[in-house]
């Protein structure tokens, strides 16, 4: 049961090599889907890049997101 | 993209060499130790226009540095009580690491396994200029989105040598 989910917006203009890294490396997501979401946070503008079964582990994956630079917002996945 | 410095990664086994341009050092030098004075609440402060003047301008790069993690307030000041000291503790000390193995003559010898440190310096340094939307352009006529695309592109620089594979991909 996923009541949380991670989502990162495409407001810092990293390079998209930065944003593939962090999400495969420092997130723990395997490098295909991190380049995946990467390319769909550049063209939708925001991609849902974890999930989480308390906000306590949402928190975890948002603080080391913001560690790099990125923007993570965490939201409560509904019903 | 035309960069009149030089910013050169070589990847070994256990350590990343970086040379810089001689004309590189000091002002990687100078941005690092303000990013690490921006964040350090220590740093001791004069006058009360100045600290005022000073504390408007670190609230402001704070903001830019770590966004609000929720779009509802209750929560994002949560998690900044959970979250907020540590994020910027370890931006501190990464920042202070970075300004310690800068050479005079522009070599760095650093640790593979602590390089994120470069990479979150270099990433986080821009936003000493520029709003997180404005795009850093190396060759603007603009000082403060020229530096922060010089600093982009030395991030670029150093992800395209540790990791060339996933350079190709997301270019692909």
């Amino acid at each position: 049961m996923t009541e949380f989910r991670v989502v990162a917006y495409n407001d810092l203009r990293s390079e998209d090599a930065v944003v593939a890294d962090v999400l495969n490396r420092v997130c723990g997501l395997p490098l295909a889907d991190a380049v995946a979401l990467t390319r769909q946070i550049e063209v939708d503008g925001k991609a849902t890049v974890g999930l989480a079964a308390t906000r306590a582990d949402a928190e975890v994956i948002a603080a080391r997101m913001l560690g790099f630079g990125l923007r993570p917002v965490i939201e409560r996945n509904r019903a | 993209m035309t960069v009149r410095y030089e910013f050169d990664v070589v990847v070994g086994e256990s350590q990343v060499l970086i040379k810089l341009s001689e004309d590189l050092v000091p002002v990687l030098r100078t941005n690092t130790a303000a990013l690490a004075a921006s964040i350090d609440y220590a740093q001791p402060k004069r006058g009360l226009l100045d600290r005022r003047r000073f504390d408007r301008t670190q609230r402001a790069l704070l903001c830019r540095l770590f966004p609000s993690a929720s779009d509802f307030a209750p929560l994002a000041q949560e998690f900044d009580v959970r979250w907020g000291q540590h994020l910027r503790t370890e931006l501190f000390a990464a920042a202070n690491r970075v300004l310690a193995s800068i050479g005079d003559d522009g070599s760095v010898s650093y640790p593979l396994d602590a390089v994120d440190d470069w990479i979150r310096v270099l990433g986080q340094t821009r936003m000493l200029w520029v709003h997180r939307t404005i795009t850093g352009d190396p060759m603007s006529e603009d000082v403060r989105v020229r530096s922060a695309g010089v600093y982009t592109w030395m991030q670029q620089r150093l992800i395209s040598a540790l990791r060339p594979e996933l350079a190709e991909v997301v270019r692909a």
